[in-house]
């Protein structure tokens, strides 16, 4: 009876340990599923920047944020070596009048939604800018998000958005020059 | 008639008299602002005199602007959306349009001289096209004509500005002056290209 009990307990042993490794396995595959699904949860598309005239040292930069994940993200901060301060900026024109404030909360990007930034809306601001931007460079950017963590980009820098749109309407037609699409709802 | 009644008449009859040489001056004012506002044609009164500096560091005034159609900007170099998307937008237009819009005048006036003199200014402009005139002056002078051309502006700390950092609040519409300096019409923030297109080309020809 010993030596079953000893045997039954030497087998007991061996399905706990291989029971726990394969748990420790599947979570750890799990894990990285979640990991990986949390970072490509956000994409970040139309990365782009405005060349500074000479003697600015401040600047915009702007991109499209999408959230295809389940849970809502946030865009916390911003950063690039080539300013001294990124800030997350909104710009609003109300009543013909343009007025520009920080958002010290950050972005939400709501799950399934996204959020353009463009000129006359949300930017990010760079201060302190030694080089200004001058067109044609490409700008490393790092975003970091509450849930995504952190992540680099690269802005183009040009004058004018992809297409020749405003407020970001647009989309995917950098070749034509006059692609209005659905630019009809502007107050004025 | 007793003492008392002739006086109190007296009083009433100088306060209607005072009262009714008041109305009409105030009439008179009121009169006048309508007809300066175009006497029926539903002009408004923006615009008019002024004296600025400009990125040469000459003084301007309205009149070297006269005789020509011109496009009005308000701005500052310290904005990093808005301004420069403007001045882009008109430099594209300036380039699309071409030879249509030779008679033309543009100007981006700061409204913000404190910081923007006119090296400032001139430095600024050489992203933009080279026909745009940058205009600036004394805060006095820069006010001054904010106030007659209705351009809000308004000068606003950024909280985490360590060095007394500031934006400033301003109109965001191009301005379109016909060749005798009156209000023509505007193009505003984020208009579509051929909207602003054809009110430049009408400018041209009818202002
Ligand atoms: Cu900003």
């Amino acid at each position: 009876m010993a030596r079953a009990c000893c045997g039954s307990g030497a087998r007991d042993w061996f399905a706990a340990l291989t029971g726990s490794l394969m748990a420790l396995l599947i979570a750890g595959t799990f894990a990285a599923v979640a990991d990986s699904a949390s970072e490509e949860a956000i994409a970040i598309e139309e990365a782009w920047a405005r060349p500074m005239p000479t003697g600015r040292e401040l600047g915009a930069g702007y991109v499209t944020l999408r959230n295809a994940g389940d849970i809502a993200d946030r865009l916390v901060a911003a950063s690039t070596p080539r300013a001294e301060r990124t800030e997350l900026h909104e710009t609003t024109v109300i009543d013909d009048v343009m007025r520009m404030r920080p958002l010290d909360g950050g972005i939400e990007i709501e799950p399934g939604g996204s959020i353009e930034m463009a000129p006359g809306g949300l930017h990010i601001m760079f201060l302190g800018v030694a080089e200004p931007f001058s067109a044609g460079e490409r700008i490393e950017l790092r975003l970091e998000f509450e849930q995504a963590g952190e992540r680099t980009v690269v802005l183009e820098v040009r004058a004018r958005p992809n297409g020749d749109s405003h407020h970001g309407n647009t989309h995917g037609d950098a070749d034509h020059g006059h692609a209005h699409g659905e630019e009809g709802d502007h107050a004025h | 008639m007793s003492l008392r009644k002739l006086r109190i008449f007296l009083w009433v009859s100088v306060a209607f008299v005072a009262g009714l040489s008041l109305a009409l001056v105030i009439s008179d004012d009121v009169r006048e602002r309508i007809l300066h506002t175009g006497g029926g044609e539903g002009v408004a009164a923006i615009g008019g005199p002024f004296e600025l500096v400009d990125h040469r560091g000459e003084t301007v005034t309205h009149e070297d602007f006269l005789g020509q159609p011109a496009v009005y900007f308000f701005g500052f170099t310290h904005c990093p959306d808005i301004c420069p998307t403007t001045l882009f937008e008109i430099t594209s237009w300036i380039q699309e349009l071409g030879e249509e819009v030779d008679d033309l005048r543009f100007a981006f006036v700061t409204v913000d001289p404190e910081r923007d003199g006119p090296e400032v200014v001139a430095q600024y402009l050489q992203a933009f096209d080279e026909r745009i005139v940058g205009l600036t002056g004394t805060p006095e002078q820069v006010s001054a004509m904010a106030e007659n051309w209705r351009v809000y502006v308004r000068k606003v700390p950024l909280e985490d500005g360590d060095g007394g950092d500031y934006t400033v609040d301003h109109t965001a519409s191009v301005y379109l002056m016909d060749s005798d300096g009156r209000f023509f019409g505007t193009i505003a923030f984020g208009e579509a290209d051929d909207n602003a297109l054809a009110k430049l080309r009408r400018l041209a020809q009818e202002g």
